[in-house]
């Protein structure tokens, strides 16, 4: 009896913290990921902002893995458990940053945030001069 | 019975394909900033031209409108537009295809009526003198008659379809179908129109327009306009029944950045009336001239 009220409170724990680690940029094998800065100013929205970022990682057992930039592979580490690299980007819309195993397991994951400072927003002229001309 | 129509139908398919395959690979930049071909989203945008010139009147015993004070407005929201006398709803828009709803008040009574909407920002000739008065001799034919001795024409509002394409950055294409929505004429109008637009030829912080474009006008359109019969006189020599009619027109703009605030524009215009227009006993000429040379000032 004991042993199943113990494990009914242990699966709700479980079913409480869950959802945290899903959200947290520790994903799988206690990988810390942090990136530098995680916001990025442009004049207007579709700006392309060009930037260098501070990639810092720690991970409690050495790992081998690569940083991917939607899709595309930025940096990669081998039997690694910490590292610090300034790399160089380029985005115009929100960008999700990926640090990935060998057999596509995520270690951990943040978003560079893309933001306006205008928020004004332009359309086509369509050229109704007056009817009498 | 050979069947020719068959081949031609093709030949319009594959015609029709090409323009789309066209049109689908032209890429546009996006509006990132207010200029020529952008506007602010939710602005009011207003400017006024300050010079002289003249829009000639074709009808017999009408003067010609001189050109001095002409205001521009225009507000661009998410979809709905009003652009001088333009009120327009996009329900369509990308980057290189536009299709809008859109009313508008028809010219031709501006014509006809010194008091219609369109000629309340141009003053009215101040020495009266019409060319009735200039040419007596030939109102004494009796294939002319003059506007005054006519019934009065209504002025019309027209709505209808517009589809703007932009071809590219320097080239726009419009077409428009309209029909009157205040039974006046009961019948459509439209126009297919071209812009290019350049810079330079030697002159620095210069742009150059150059529009080409064809007006139709349905027989309804011009039946009610420039066709004489019984409600304008009881002469019968002077009866004419109005038909459709293609009028093609040219227009070159030219306009020189002063400063931030003002510039410096001239503008010509034909348009080359139809022989359904100028054959009328009312229309004396065959052209439709417009003139202008200003500044503006954009506020």
């Amino acid at each position: 009896m004991t042993i199943k009220i113990f494990s009914l409170v242990l699966f709700v724990v479980s079913a409480l913290v869950m959802p945290k680690c899903l959200s947290s940029n520790t994903l799988d094998n206690n990988v810390e990921l942090s990136l530098t800065p995680l916001a990025c100013f442009v004049k207007r929205i579709g700006d392309v902002c060009h930037l260098t970022i501070k990639v810092n990682w720690q991970s409690v057992a050495p790992i081998k893995a690569c940083l991917y930039q939607n899709g595309e592979k930025m940096h990669c580490w081998s039997d690694t458990r910490k590292a610090t690299k300034k790399i160089m980007i380029s985005l115009s819309e929100n960008m999700q940053f990926i640090l990935q195993g060998d057999n596509n397991e995520i270690y951990a994951q943040r978003q560079v945030t893309i933001s306006a400072s205008t928020s004004k927003r332009y359309r086509r002229r369509l050229r109704a001069d007056w009817s009498l001309f | 019975m050979l069947n020719y129509r068959k081949p031609l139908k093709n030949l319009h398919l594959k015609y029709l394909l090409l323009l789309f395959v066209l049109f689908n690979r032209l890429t546009f930049a996006q509006c990132m900033e207010a200029n020529e071909q952008c506007a602010p989203i939710d602005e009011w945008e207003f400017s006024l031209a300050i010079g002289t010139g003249i829009l000639s009147n074709p009808l017999h015993g009408s003067s010609d409108i001189p050109l001095i004070l002409i205001p521009e407005v225009s507000y661009y929201g998410e979809q709905i537009f009003f652009v001088n006398n333009t009120l327009g709803y996009s329900f369509y828009e990308d980057n290189i295809f536009s299709l809008s709803t859109i009313s508008l008040i028809n010219r031709e009574n501006a014509f006809f009526n010194r008091w219609h909407p369109n000629n309340v920002f141009v003053p009215l000739n101040s020495n009266g003198i019409s060319d009735s008065s200039l040419n007596f001799d030939e109102s004494l034919v009796q294939d002319e008659i003059n506007v005054d001795e006519v019934a009065n024409r209504k002025w019309a509002i027209d709505a209808g379809l517009q589809a703007n394409w932009f071809l590219s950055e320097e080239s726009h294409l419009v077409i428009r179908l309209l029909h009157d929505v205040n039974n006046t004429y009961n019948g459509f109008n439209g126009k297919i129109e071209f812009t290019y637009r350049f810079t330079g030829l030697g002159i620095a912080n210069t742009q150059w327009k150059i529009t080409t474009g064809v007006n139709w006008l349905s027989r309804q359109k011009v039946d009610y306009y420039y066709g004489i019969g019984e409600r304008d006189t009881k002469d019968p020599n002077y009866f004419y029944l109005g038909k459709p009619a293609l009028n093609p027109y040219i227009k070159l703009n030219s306009s020189y950045k002063i400063n931030n605030d003002w510039r410096l524009t001239f503008t010509v215009r034909s348009e080359f009336l139809a022989s359904a227009v100028s054959d009328s006993p009312l229309v004396k000429d065959e052209v439709i001239k417009t003139m202008f040379l200003g500044v503006v000032y954009d506020y």
